[in-house]
């Protein structure tokens, strides 16, 4: 049996179909499988335990690996039309340091920025982030993982066939952390209320 | 005219892009901006404009494969300039008495969709890199030339380490093709030529204190892979020394039988059947693991990977189903894959689903060794040189022949028992051939 794909009809969905910037905070509803561009369920996921567990799958319009959303979760998207032609590394910077602004706002420590666009607390993952470009309008998308169980990630996602360095072939149960694992009981609303604030020229 | 658009650095700094989907075909008239082809690095998917106004002459790359950074995604036939279409070829014939106006007629752009691709000239020739200190002398027009060629020959060059601008092309407008990769026999170096010495002599020639060489594709991936094997597998490495003065004998024996046939009798193909024998007794030793869902894979094939030194590297192609040939169908399978190693026709088919792999550095006058597990595969055999040694037979000393085997297992799949009892194995194989065919 094979895993269906649904369309992509996140709430999101907007944004990467519009025009012009924003930013969405968003909870995810259900547990859902995102898939990246070039990724196939096949190569992906570990289907039998998709399927078993009737999860439904999806492939956002941004590069990366597959992720698992959780409602224990918060997605970040953020659009942004330039003037000029934009780096979307500069992109991620930008909007991870406004990230990272938030967590330190919030009191978590030791964090960081890892591989191209993780942020991390120690060597753990707990945002991973994509991006998706149609002339000069730069989508971000990231997931923060609030309070989701880092074993889930095993039970469904394959090992990636593309990964940082810094992850140096670790499982996903040893690679990926959560905030709440880390000792931090912050939750979507905190996140929502400091990241949907702001200033209009990050936004 | 003809413009080449190349695979601008969309912006992470990496080098490397997976088409997704062509919005445009052959023949098909572009405007400036409009998309032309969807690629993905490793986290941004990007449309990737048309930077010019014209008419889509050629495209390179299919879906999923990968391009780099740099190599040509489309010609364009600008419009109004169609007379321009074999500007290529004109340009590479007239490179023999180059002027700046004759090198001009193909635009060489690196303009992308985030700022200016660096390219070394918008000519479609450059100058061949400077090594050495010497007086350079007058460079040919090969040397000279930057070749134009298709991403996948670009590739295979890059992979077989061959300088792409030393091969002559034979698609349109002189392009390398896949072909012409294959065909190419790098020219014999000269003595008189400073270009050609090779760069350790030149530097140390020059009294320079190091020398810095980039890595080829296949160091990289030699690395890399090493270093994923001792990072993710537990190594333990056990040492044996059989007498195989029978297997000498055998050999001996059925040598020039074979060689009536062409074939060349080494030991390896005895080798070969005495380790699948080992592996059908001790299959853990032909499995790997799966550590994210906690399970080991037993294979109940039998690809025997051998360890192939090259010029340009370790390169470890595959006998497959070895349980299933004979020793002289063993024999042309190794001598196959030592000519394909040797004229660099290897490809990725010829090296993948190894099950387990044997390293014969005794042919290099190697003794013991530790060898690194070819992962995800659980255990390597290493041959040393066979020896002639004094050992003990029946309460007396006698010359015998010894050949010295480290076996190299990951020890989260096989126990040293197992390690021990699988090499024992192999060594009364190799030291009674007879059994091997025998008990087949």
């Amino acid at each position: 049996m094979l895993v269906e794909l649904r369309p992509y009809d996140l709430p999101d969905a907007v944004i990467f179909g519009g025009t012009g910037g924003g930013m969405l905070v968003w909870q995810p509803a259900e547990t859902v499988i995102v898939l990246g561009q070039s990724n196939t369920p096949e190569r992906s996921l570990i289907t039998k335990n998709v399927l078993s567990d009737g999860i439904p799958v999806t492939k956002r319009p941004t590069g990366g690996e597959a992720v698992i959303l959780t409602p224990e979760m918060a997605v970040i998207t953020v659009a942004r039309e330039f003037t000029e032609m934009a780096r979307s590394k500069e992109f991620f910077m930008e909007v991870n340091g406004r990230i990272l602004d938030v967590l330190s706002d919030l009191g978590v420590k030791n964090y960081g920025t890892r591989g191209i666009s993780d942020i991390t607390i120690g060597h753990r993952k707990i945002l991973g982030s994509s991006m998706h470009r149609r002339e000069n309008r730069l989508v971000y998308h990231a997931v923060l993982n609030l309070a989701g169980d880092p074993s889930i990630f095993g039970r469904y996602l394959r090992h990636p066939s593309r990964e940082p360095d810094y992850r140096r072939y670790r499982p996903h149960a040893e690679f990926v952390t959560s905030l709440r694992n880390e000792g931090y009981n912050i939750t979507f609303q905190d996140i929502a209320a400091i990241l949907t604030h702001v200033p209009k020229e990050a936004s | 005219m003809r413009y080449i658009f190349k695979f601008p650095d969309i912006g992470e700094g990496l080098t490397e892009g997976i088409i997704l989907e062509w919005y445009v075909d052959k023949g098909n008239a572009v405007k400036v901006g409009q998309p032309l082809v969807k690629m993905e690095t490793d986290k941004v998917v990007a449309d990737i404009p048309s930077p010019r106004e014209g008419v889509i002459a050629a495209r390179y790359g299919k879906v999923g494969e990968t391009i780099h950074v740099g190599e040509t995604l489309v010609e364009l036939d600008i419009a109004g300039e169609a007379a321009a279409e074999t500007s290529a070829k004109a340009a590479i014939e007239a490179v023999a008495q180059p002027t700046a106006m004759e090198v001009e007629p193909i635009e060489e752009m690196g303009a992308g969709v985030v700022g200016t691709l660096e390219v070394a000239s918008n000519n479609a020739y450059l100058p061949a890199s400077d090594e050495g200190t010497e007086a350079k002398p007058a460079a040919s027009p090969a040397a000279l030339r930057k070749a134009l060629a298709t991403p996948v020959a670009r590739a295979m060059a890059r992979e077989m380490n061959i300088d792409i601008n030393q091969v002559t092309g034979t698609g349109p407008a002189g392009r390398v093709m896949k072909s012409d990769i294959q065909n190419f026999h790098a020219p014999a170096p000269s003595a008189k030529s400073p270009i050609a010495r090779p760069a350790s002599s030149a530097a140390a020639a020059s009294g320079e204190l190091v020398e810095i060489k980039p890595m080829t594709q296949m160091r990289k991936s030699i690395a890399k892979n090493m270093l994923r094997s001792k990072q993710s597998t537990a190594h333990m490495t056990l040492f044996e020394e059989p007498e195989v003065s029978a297997l000498v004998e055998a050999r001996a024996r059925y040598r020039e039988e074979y060689k009536k046939e062409d074939i060349s009798l080494t030991y390896l193909p005895f080798i070969i059947k005495a380790v699948v024998a080992a592996l059908k007794r001790h299959p853990e030793l032909n499995s790997e693991m799966d550590f994210e869902k906690g399970n080991i894979i037993f294979k109940n094939y039998y690809n025997i990977g051998i360890a192939v030194s090259t010029e340009e590297g370790l390169v470890v192609p595959v006998i497959r189903d070895a349980d299933k040939l004979t020793v002289k169908e063993l024999s042309k399978a190794v001598a196959e894959i030592a000519v394909k190693a040797r004229e660099r026709k290897l490809t990725l088919d010829d090296m993948k689903d190894g099950t387990f792999t044997i390293t014969n550095y005794g042919a290099l006058g190697g003794w013991f060794g530790v060898p690194v597990i070819n992962y995800p595969q659980v255990g390597i055999l290493g041959i040393g040189r066979i020896n002639q040694q004094p050992v003990v037979a029946a309460g007396e000393i006698k010359i015998g022949h010894v050949m010295p085997l480290s076996l190299s297992v990951d020890h989260r799949v096989v126990d040293g028992a197992e390690a021990t009892e699988f090499l024992n194995d192999v060594a009364a194989g190799v030291a009674d051939p007879l059994s091997l065919i025998m008990r087949q």
